[in-house]
């Protein structure tokens, strides 16, 4: 049942995409026009959000980066004062010939207690690698050369500047709990005081690695991505992933983040987009490098991905039922109205049956079409009217002639009686023939009464019968009650002269001729019969068929001319009809509707209304 | 009547719509990606020696949305109470499990049996020949690479291998180092110890018995026992030793161990980690990678041993 119903709605649809209906127009064209703004809108409204939300990562990630490199200022600042400290007030004031080195380790121990957190070691290394005084009191290992070391020869390199190292394990003293400090070495090349001689030494803090770790590895705990820290040249001094980079297990793109300048980047490493923020630490040239791989990002948008597609199916499929919905509305009068212009091609002229509804303008298009409808009704039935009018003159001027032959036979006959002296009968002929001529006349109206009818019929029968030599018999029997009843004229003559001259007239026996008019179911009904040979029924079948052209006698023209008269005067219903049995006769029956004059007349004057 | 029709089917619709619509919401629309629970089950009665797994385990978890738990199962509690605490992981929701077993061959057996057997991987126990999944290191090019440092450093031509217990993994790093000294001019020994007693007794050995100019600690046990008697040995004699604790590599820098085979534990745990979180397969994994690294007092402070021997700070 569905699928049938599927199939229909699917032809209906192919029907109406091939019509192109107004309804599909208008709902189609909405629902394109409203899905692609939809779109566009969605589209242009999930850029912006990507982009903000994208914008906006990177504002927390340069906010984290700005935090972590303050801190990390703050840390070197603050290792730069120990530095500072030691030195300009405790190294520089210190004659290390006559003050004991105990002083410099003393002051070195307190700086050291103070700063412990941050801090593993500061030790005072001579020129020639000696360890002059350090803290906290520890042994040194025995077999380091101090001058191999990097912070020792970038010392040495350049004496100006502060010098921060890699990160590396602190070897320079012995520990007894098998522990290994990561240190990051800040050294500086600082004049010793022998004596008023000045020789270079080198003061070296190392600072506890671990707390940068632990101030990367806290930011690297919260939000997206990680931050790693390098020094100028690209190696690492903080990864979450440095052994595993060392290993070979991980990579990262620091090398040429070394060669960016401080903002924000995209960059494509190993086959992921990352969104890249870098920051430069003052003194020491590192730089803080945030990473957010945008898949991260991606995840963040997949809600949001999801969220949208949702609204956007409901409102497509809101949009497309509104849109089915309101097309309906609006053209649902147009098609009504459609119907009803189809059935006036069809040539149904019902003013009433035409639809007026809907909108204004539809309204305003039914009636006016509804207005000419009732103009060309009213234009029809009247050209109608003239038709039939022209009809009925016409069949009634053919029904009027008199057959000359009938006239030039009357008359013979007559001059024939006055030759024989037979004056009465004469005298008896002109007055059928005179009453005939009046009748037929009968002031040029062509409804009479019966009884004008049959008194018609019975002037015919009188000269017919005087010509044939009374060699028929003519009855004529009228119901009295219907005498006064309206017929059409010299509509029986002719049934009473075809009887005469194709049944009767001939016959050897005597013939019949039966007139009766009767009432019967409320209508009036004119037999006339005779006893002839008969029609055969090849004719009789086309006696009531228009025939164009007359073919002699015994055409027909005169029965069809009948039937359509009355056809024309009254209904369909009424009309003639031909019995005919071989040998026996041939009835001829008029049926009229019964009404009197006035009733007619009263009729016909509310039809020309 | 048929417009009816119409909004009944189109409000059933629009309800149908809303309610798959809902139902990919709930499941599609996850603002985070679903958590990775990965334990590893050491066998061991102390956890602070895989420190240095766990900082790799860790790491390959980073950012990937990814637990690592270590949990140990104690020696007395054997294989049974190994794989009792295997199962527990499972039950309390971990995802994958890997195992550092005291009882490689038969915990594997009894994990074989067990549904969650394709989520259990051997970490660092195992056969390095072995079909099933484990990630190890391969003890026996250790031992030959130990062996070939030891010929090309020249100073020991009378080895004694010492160790204290036999295991299958010591027996390949054996094998290692004998196939490489059969090859050159270097004398050597094998002496497994059963028990501490007989231990001592060797370790006592190398120093009265004049023959030996050097040894190869095979085991943390042997080494600790030849560093607590230091002041027996002679100067004369060169110590060698496989070990991957804290402690072999403080003999290291304080020069009782002249060199030192050093598993990456880390470098097992990073890759561990990555197998379960990429799905790819351990050895293309550890493809290139070192597991272990033959270190010396000259190398041990170089950049890159550095990162090996010295567990990243805490």
């Amino acid at each position: 049942m569905i699928k049938f119903n599927l199939i229909n709605q699917l032809r209906k649809v192919k029907r109406a995409s091939k019509r192109r209906s107004i309804q599909l127009v208008i709902s189609l064209s909405f629902t394109v026009v409203a899905i692609l703004s939809m779109t566009f809108m969605a589209f242009a409204f999930y850029t912006n959000y990507i982009n903000t939300a994208r914008q906006s990562s990177i504002d927390y990630n340069e906010q984290v980066i700005d935090q972590i490199s303050w801190n990390l200022n703050s840390y070197l600042r603050n290792m730069m004062g120990v530095s500072n400290s030691m030195y300009y007030k405790v190294i520089k004031n210190m004659d290390l010939t006559s003050d004991p080195i105990e002083n410099m380790t003393k002051e070195m121990d307190l700086l050291y207690e103070a700063n412990k957190d941050n801090l593993i070691s500061v030790a005072c290394i001579s020129q020639d690698g000696a360890l002059i005084s350090a803290a906290p009191i520890a042994t040194r290992k025995g077999g380091v050369d101090l001058t191999e070391q990097e912070w020792f020869l970038n010392t040495e390199e350049r004496i100006e500047n502060f010098h921060f190292s890699a990160p590396h394990v602190q070897n320079i003293f012995e520990s007894s709990n098998y522990r290994y400090y990561w240190v990051v070495s800040l050294s500086r090349s600082v004049e010793l005081n022998y004596m008023g001689h000045t020789r270079r030494g080198i003061l070296l803090v190392d600072m506890n690695y671990s707390s940068i770790e632990q101030m990367f590895s806290k930011v690297n705990e919260q939000g997206m991505g990680y931050v790693y820290l390098i020094d100028s040249n690209g190696n690492i001094i903080f990864h979450p992933k440095q052994k595993a980079i060392y290993n070979g297990l991980a990579k990262e793109n620091n090398i040429e983040a070394a060669s960016y300048d401080d903002g924000n980047y995209m960059e494509n490493f190993d086959g992921e987009n990352r969104a890249v923020v870098v920051k430069t630490i003052g003194y020491t040239g590192w730089k803080i490098v945030s990473v957010v791989p945008m898949s991260d990002l991606a995840v963040e948008y997949n809600q949001l991905r999801v969220f949208m597609l949702i609204i956007i199916t409901v409102t497509i499929f809101l949009i497309l039922f509104g849109n089915l919905f309101i097309s309906r509305i609006v053209t649902d009068p147009i098609r009504q109205l459609e119907r009803s212009l189809t059935d006036i091609e069809g040539g149904i002229f019902d003013a009433e049956k035409i639809y007026i509804g809907g909108s204004h303008e539809i309204r305003h298009l039914g009636r006016t079409i509804k207005s000419l409808v009732v103009q060309m009704r009213n234009l029809m039935d009247e050209q109608v009217a003239e038709q039939k009018e022209k009809r009925k003159s016409e069949l009634n001027a053919l029904q009027a002639q008199i057959n000359p032959h009938f006239l030039y036979n009357t008359l013979d006959s007559v001059v024939w009686m006055i030759e024989a002296e037979k004056y009465p009968e004469a005298i008896s002929m002109i007055t059928s023939l005179a009453s005939l001529f009046r009748i037929s006349l009968s002031k040029g109206s062509n409804i009479i009464t019966i009884k004008d009818e049959i008194t018609h019929a019975k002037n015919y029968l009188a000269i017919q019968k005087v010509r044939y030599k009374n060699k028929f018999e003519a009855n004529i029997k009228v119901d009295p009650a219907i005498e006064n009843c309206i017929t059409i004229k010299l509509i029986i003559q002719p049934l009473i002269e075809n009887a005469i001259y194709h049944a009767v007239g001939d016959l050897d026996d005597e013939g019949i001729i039966d007139v009766e008019a009767y009432e019967k179911d409320g209508d009036i009904y004119i037999e006339v019969r005779d006893n002839g040979m008969g029609i055969p029924p090849e004719v009789l079948e086309n006696l009531l068929v228009e025939k164009t052209t007359s073919t002699g006698k015994g055409s027909g023209i005169g029965l069809w001319n009948i039937n359509q008269r009355i056809n024309l005067y009254f209904k369909e219903d009424y009309g003639l009809t031909i019995t005919s049995e071989l040998d026996e006769g041939t009835t001829a029956t008029i049926r009229l509707p019964k009404l009197t004059y006035d009733e007619y007349m009263k009729g016909a004057e509310d039809e020309k209304k | 009547m048929r417009k009816n029709k119409l909004l009944i089917g189109f409000f059933l619709a629009l309800l149908g719509l809303i309610i798959v619509e809902y139902y990919i919401y709930t499941n599609y629309s996850k603002l985070t990606r679903e958590t990775i629970k990965i334990s590893f089950v050491v066998s061991d009665d102390n956890l602070d020696r895989w420190d240095n797994m766990q900082y790799g385990a860790e790491a390959a978890a980073s950012d990937n949305d990814c637990i690592v738990t270590f949990v140990n199962s104690p020696r007395d509690a054997g294989p049974e109470g190994e794989l009792d605490v295997i199962s527990r992981q499972f039950s309390e929701g971990a995802d994958y499990v890997a195992v550092a077993s005291g009882y490689y061959g038969k915990v594997r057996e009894l994990v074989k049996a067990k549904s969650f057997a394709s989520s259990v991987i051997f970490v660092k126990t195992g056969n390095v020949k072995s079909d099933y999944n484990n990630l190890m290191v391969d003890e026996y090019s250790l031992g030959r690479d130990l062996a070939q440092h030891i010929i090309d450093a020249k100073e020991s031509y009378n080895l004694l291998l010492l160790g204290g217990s036999e295991s299958a993994n010591a027996n390949l790093a054996i094998d290692g180092l004998k196939d490489a000294l059969d090859k050159s001019d270097i004398e050597y020994e094998l002496a497994l110890s059963k028990d501490s007693a007989e231990l001592v007794n060797n370790v006592y050995q190398l120093r009265y018995a004049l023959r030996y100019d050097g040894v190869v600690a095979l085991d943390s046990a042997t080494i600790d026992m030849i560093a607590s008697k230091k002041d027996y040995l002679l100067d004369a004699i060169s110590v060698y030793a496989i070990d991957n604790r804290q402690e072999s590599v403080y003999y290291l820098d304080s020069s009782l161990v002249d060199a030192l085979a050093y598993e990456d534990d880390y470098s097992l745990g990073y890759i561990t980690v990555e197998h379960f979180l990429d799905g790819k397969s351990l050895t293309r994994i550890a493809k290139g990678v070192p597991l272990y690294y033959i270190v010396d007092k000259e190398s041990m402070y170089s950049e890159q041993m550095e990162k090996v021997l010295f567990p990243f700070v805490k």
